[in-house]
């Protein structure tokens, strides 16, 4: 079976046999301003070694430097995504949290400077609910409306009494329970494996169908967050907002947390 | 109910199922890049690890073969796949070896660590034969696919079937340009090939992208884009001479282009395309997958020279340019603006802003562009406008000035300024009353610059694993509580039937009556016969009919038994067997009490009947 995969920048060591520590290179390289190496070093350094919020902190800001000062496309784009990953992996990140929101602006700006258009992401009713708590959440909550449930058709047996009563109600409330839980615990599992967080690294973007044909509507702007799903060739399921679609995987950065 | 049932039961199966392959262990594969190389030839080792929680995988390590020079460290990529809609992260390590020891060898397996734990990939076998020796494969049309649409790669974009060709003969070679010394891969390569390797800033340079092919034929799918981080970069039609003969190492090989793209150097420098990397499938070795990345390109990239720069020259405006402007209308007030649209026509990268005039009392608004860019014969070239809009905060009759665009032509290497003059426009005063003029615009702050300083080290962090909860823990704890009870009310009740039913086939009348009449058959005293036949005959009677006779008188018995529907012959046999039964009980010396007891079982196996 095909197997679809990006591609990102590789740095390997001039030094035979030799490791080098490139988170460390690459915060020397950002402190004395050589955004180009930083950001070498800080992407090998994500490709070599587990996820760390500060490590996706400084590719943000070796990202969002460069663009400051010697802009390519998609710099901005990477920077949000690097901090989205930082504020993913810890969040409450204050300083992530603002580079994030600064990035966003800047973009914003500079959108506007150019007259291109707002575009305005509205999650849909399935997301915004499914988004109010996590898998295991739904899960729990779905154990205790299963047990509650069993409760009830117990106390329903008892012949009269107060016991009897609070049978009567807590069955069939325990058992609506359930029967909402158990879905939305299914739904949150399918979306938690089937689809992952990411965010635009292209300047704008337009959707387009699985043959690559441009959807129409308003492009998605740099920077902005979006669900993928699979991969198929060139192109990879988009989510933004309620709209669907599939966009070049080389324009999506899938946000690493781990 | 019961279909209910069965369709959340379905539903439980398909829930815990699908996530099945999300929680597998790690996959771990070992692919090799050739099966048969010459010596000196390199290969590729590639261990691949598809995982789906936890750790990423680390330490990747190969034990260097005997006969084989293993070329630095490995090069570690991570990605992600997708198969059946589930996603999984990709994790893989790639050795270079060169050969350089004839014979066939067992490479041994790459290993990486996971968690601490080590995971081998597997050994493979490669034969190294002397230069010039390996054999030409004979290849089958259609390269053995079994057909045009088979194959493991659906959604094929580019169909080469008809670009097998026949084992190339040895023809005068053409494309020397495309020749090389030696190759890279000894069945496929990719190499992108530049149109110049010295260009200025803004310049266009245009990179060709070709498979090399020997003994094979070949299937791809789109590339993955070099990175081309200092370039900017747009697509190009591909010519119609797609293929070309050449000799690499001195054997022929097929070149073939697949994709064409300009692209335009962002800054001087020495910089580097970075590679571009294809999947491919080869036939005529049996059908191998893998992936191909080609060289990187090393452009010297320098700025056009200082002496003749126009002033207001930006650095990257490289072609050759027209400039065309249109204002309208040609009056207004104070405060009202104008439309200025400028048009750039021309070859080469078209300006991405302009330079307009300033002028007292006249403001310029950001443009709004619209363009139309295509490729002839792969030069790009079109036109891109500016619709500005114009506002005057005085009085008067303003001349706009002219719009310039400095350029650097690079066939001339020289630069050209055009020029476009706007006219004047008059402005009336603000009718008495009106609002005045908004403000210009600030200067625009600089957020980026708030951003702080880089963190100096890696704080101490514990990684959350969610990996949710494991669907068979759930779908049990939540359907079991109920299920139990609903169980455990259902058997209770099916108890409670049993219970009853038993009992109620203890208590029959009919099956009390079949035990009297066995009792009188054991009874030795003729009193007690004869009691135990009048107790059977008194059970029949109740089970035929319902009658309790016991409560009747024998003169009442008769009717009522008639009118419960039994026969009169059989009512007054009945109410005569009674008399006789009860007289035999006191007197049992009567004539005929023998044969009480056989004339009760006669008539109550009547009864019950």
């Amino acid at each position: 079976m095909k197997l679809s995969i990006l591609a990102f920048l590789v740095i390997t060591s001039s030094a035979a046999g030799a490791e080098v520590d490139h988170f460390t290179a690459g915060v020397t390289a950002l402190s004395e301003g050589r955004y180009d190496k930083a950001i070498a070093h800080l992407e090998a350094h994500a490709d070599r070694s587990p996820s760390h919020p500060d490590a996706s902190f400084n590719r943000g800001l070796a990202y969002a430097m460069r663009a400051r000062e010697d802009p390519r496309p998609g710099d901005l784009g990477r920077a949000a995504a690097a901090f989205e990953e930082a504020l993913a992996m810890r969040p409450g990140d204050a300083e992530a949290e603002h580079a994030l929101a600064v990035v966003r602006g800047e973009v914003t700006r500079r959108r506007s400077r150019e007259r291109a258009p707002g575009v305005m992401a509205r999650p849909t009713l399935d997301r915004l609910v499914l988004g109010l708590a996590s898998e295991r959440t739904w899960g729990l909550l779905a154990i205790a409306a299963s047990f509650l449930l069993a409760i009830g058709l117990v106390l329903r047996r008892i012949r009269e009494g107060a016991l009897h009563l609070t049978g009567i109600l807590l069955a069939p409330i325990a058992g609506a329970a359930l029967v909402l839980l158990l879905p939305l615990y299914a739904g949150a599992r399918h979306l938690r494996l089937t689809t992952a967080p990411a965010v635009l690294v292209a300047r704008e973007a337009y959707l387009t169908d699985a043959e690559g044909t441009t959807q129409g509507g308003d492009p998605i702007p740099e920077a902005a967050r979006l669900e993928i799903g699979e991969r198929t060739g060139r192109l990879v399921e988009v989510r933004y907002g309620e709209r669907e679609g599939y966009l070049p995987a080389e324009h999506v950065r899938r946000l690493r947390v781990r | 109910m019961t279909a209910a049932l069965r369709a959340l039961s379905l539903l439980v199966v398909w829930l815990v199922a699908i996530p099945g392959w999300a929680q597998a262990a790690p996959e771990v594969s070992t692919a090799l890049s050739a099966e048969v190389v010459e010596v000196d030839d390199s290969v590729t080792l590639e261990l691949s690890v598809i995982y789906s929680s936890g750790p990423i995988p680390q330490r990747p390590s190969l034990a260097a073969p005997d006969g084989f020079v293993v070329h630095g460290p490995p090069q570690i990529r991570r990605g992600w796949v997708s198969r059946n809609g589930v996603t999984r992260d990709l994790y893989q390590a790639r050795w270079q070896l060169v050969a350089k020891k004839v014979g066939t060898h067992q490479l041994p397996a790459p290993t990486v660590q996971i968690e601490g734990r080590v995971v081998t990939g597997e050994g493979r076998n490669l034969k190294v034969v002397p230069p010039g020796q390996r054999a030409k494969r004979q290849r089958q049309p259609f390269g053995g696919f079994g057909g045009f649409l088979s194959g493991p790669m659906s959604g094929l974009d580019i169909d080469l079937r008809d670009l097998f060709p026949p084992e190339p003969e040895e023809l005068t070679p053409t494309g020397e340009e495309l020749s090389l010394t030696r190759a890279p891969d000894p069945h496929v390569f990719l190499r992108i090939v530049p149109s110049k390797t010295k260009a200025v800033v803004g310049e266009q340079i245009t990179l060709d992208y070709w498979a090399y092919m020997r003994g094979v034929a070949l299937r791809h799918g789109q590339p993955r884009e070099a990175p081309l981080v200092d370039f900017a970069r747009m697509d190009l039609d591909l010519p119609r001479q797609r293929e070309v003969r050449t000799r690499v190492g001195g054997q022929l090989w097929i070149a073939q282009r697949f994709q064409r793209v300009a692209v335009f150097p962002l800054r001087a420098g020495r910089l580097e395309t970075g590679r571009i990397e294809l999947d491919v499938v080869l036939s005529g070795m049996g059908k191998r997958e893998m992936t191909r990345r080609s060289n990187t390109v090393v452009i010297e990239v320098e700025e056009p020279p200082e002496a003749g720069r126009p002033p207001g020259y930006q650095l990257g405006d490289v072609g050759r340019f027209k400039l065309t402007a249109n204002a309208s209308p040609r009056e207004t007030i104070v405060g009202e603006t104008v439309s200025v649209v400028a048009k750039v026509t021309g070859v080469g990268q078209l300006p991405s802003q302009l330079a307009v005039p300033r002028r007292q009392g006249v403001e310029w608004l950001a443009p709004e562009k619209k363009q139309d860019i295509r490729d002839h014969n792969g030069r790009i070239h079109g036109w891109r406008t500016f619709g500005y809009a114009v506002r005057f905060t005085e009085s008067g009759t303003h001349d706009l000035g002219a719009i310039e665009l400095p350029y650097f032509d690079p066939d001339k290497r020289a630069y050209e300024v055009a020029r476009v003059d706007l006219g004047e426009i008059r402005v009336k005063p603000k009718p008495a009353g009106a609002a005045p003029p908004s403000a210009g615009p600030d200067d625009e702050p600089d957020p980026l610059a708030s951003l702080g300083a880089p963190r100096p080290t890696l704080s101490a962090y514990e990684p959350r694993r969610d990996d949710g909860l494991d669907p068979r823990w759930l779908w049990s704890l939540a359907l079991a509580p109920s299920l139990t009870v609903v169980a455990g009310g259902a058997f209770a009740r099916g108890l409670t039937v049993l219970r009853e039913r038993r009992r109620q086939r203890r208590d029959d009348p009919a099956a009390l009556a079949r035990r009297a009449l066995a009792e009188v058959k054991g009874a030795a005293d003729p009193r007690d016969a004869a009691a135990a036949a009048e107790r059977a005959l008194h059970l029949a009677i109740e089970a035929a009919t319902g009658v309790k006779a016991r409560g009747l008188l024998l003169t009442e018995l008769g009717p009522r038994l008639r009118d419960r529907g039994l026969e009169e012959p059989t009512a007054d046999e009945v109410v005569g067997l009674l008399e006789a039964l009860g007289t035999a009980r006191f007197a049992p010396s009567e004539d005929g009490a023998d044969d009480l007891p056989r004339r009760t079982a006669a008539l109550s196996k009547k009864l019950l009947a």
